[in-house]
């Protein structure tokens, strides 16, 4: 027998409403599944952010480093024109401190220590060691020498002034005229700045200034040469003697020569050769007597007030 | 009643689609978010590969620099020092 209406009805109503059930127990399903799964999410994210912040961290560190390197890197690339940059702030510093010297109105005196016609590969080792030791700077009026490029080099490296004292300091020779005497000086020069890449302007004459005139030569025509080549030239104040030879004198009588009357001055530059070995014995107690009278020690330069030009 | 049983059926049938959306799409949101979050991570850790290859190379470069300018870093260093010391001396 057919169904009767009601039946079907009946029937369709039940379908549909099973159907819905099977539909909502899916969407249960998909939502339990959704629900739990966000738990799990928001730790993640929780772990994955804090992660994410020590990364920063470490990246920014790492981003500082090599700025610090580069930098570094930089300074080394450009080393010789930073030397430079300090070098003229320290010359200006120094000048300043021998005009406020002589003006009397500082708390300090101004010593140059000067050391003539090396380098000597067995006694200039020592003085470069005993400046080093009280960290004191000098000024090394050199002639051209082979074999001792270290020592050069070092004085260099130790911030001393290299300066000129003729090639070869044939004292007959270079006196003979005033041609004989730039062209010797010019030798030294291009000697010296190709061996460290400086250019001296600072210069002794050996024998000291008066020398030239003893020799014959126009001293004005002389100092007119200098200074067309960019060179101002120096003497001295004190001298401990040692130029009529090492051990001309005692090591004390060499320090008495500068120490008994350095304390009359304000500016002094003191003489002395660096093939010496009994002014390297005396210089540390020269050294500490000349702090005592308050002396503080610099390297000359060109634009220093004593180097005359 | 059978106008009341449709529409409770169709009330329930729109909560659930209801409920099940809200949490797709709260679901969806995190998942991109974490996925985001795992890329930058990766991304993070890449860069920070670049800077240690960066760093490495330039210092292999700096060391050999020092050693080749030895000499004039330890000048530049004198310098340094000397001038703080006469820039003390001067105040």
């Amino acid at each position: 027998m057919a169904k009767t209406k009601q039946e079907t009805r009946r029937s369709t109503q039940i379908i549909i409403a099973i159907s819905i059930a099977i539909i909502c127990l899916l969407l249960s399903g998909i939502s339990i599944y959704f629900y739990l799964s966000l738990k799990g999410l928001n730790e993640e994210i929780i772990k994955h952010k804090e992660d994410l912040n020590i990364i920063n961290e470490t990246l920014n560190e790492k981003q500082t480093n090599l700025d610090s390197l580069i930098q570094t890197k930089e300074d080394l690339d450009n080393i010789e024109s930073k030397i430079d940059e300090i070098k003229s702030i320290y010359f200006t510093n120094a000048v300043k401190a021998e005009e406020l010297a002589r003006s009397g109105q500082a708390n300090f005196k101004v010593c140059y220590l000067t050391f003539d016609d090396g380098p000597y590969s067995k006694t200039t080792p020592g003085f470069l060691d005993v400046l080093e030791e009280y960290d004191v700077q000098a000024t090394f009026f050199c002639l051209e020498k082979e074999g001792v490029d270290d020592i050069y080099k070092r004085e260099k490296m130790n911030c001393h002034t290299i300066a000129n004292h003729t090639a070869s300091h044939a004292i007959s020779y270079i006196y003979s005229n005033i041609d004989l005497f730039i062209n010797d000086l010019l030798e030294n020069r291009k000697f010296i700045e190709d061996l460290l890449g400086i250019k001296t302007d600072v210069m002794r004459f050996p024998g000291g200034s008066p020398q030239v005139s003893y020799s014959g030569l126009n001293s004005a025509a002389m100092v007119e040469r200098l200074r067309e080549i960019g060179y101002g030239y120096i003497d001295w104040t004190l001298t401990t003697g040692d130029g009529g030879g090492p051990t001309y004198l005692t090591p004390e009588q060499f320090m008495h020569n500068v120490t008994d009357y350095s304390s009359e001055f304000d500016v002094i530059s003191v003489l002395m050769h660096d093939y010496s070995t009994n002014t390297l014995i005396c210089l540390p107690d020269m050294i500490e007597e000349l702090t005592a009278q308050g002396y503080i020690f610099l390297p000359l330069s060109y634009d220093a007030p004593i180097v005359r030009k | 009643m059978k106008k009341i049983t449709s529409v409770l059926y169709i009330i329930i049938l729109i909560c659930f689609i209801g409920i099940t959306a809200l949490l797709g799409y709260r679901f969806l949101n995190l998942k991109n978010e974490n996925n985001s979050l795992i890329q930058e991570i990766d991304k993070g850790k890449s860069d920070i590969d670049e800077l240690d290859r960066e760093i490495n190379d330039l210092d292999k470069e700096i060391n050999i620099l020092q050693e080749d300018k030895k000499d004039l870093f330890t000048e530049y260093q004198n310098w340094l020092r000397q001038n703080k010391k006469l820039e003390e001396v001067l105040k």
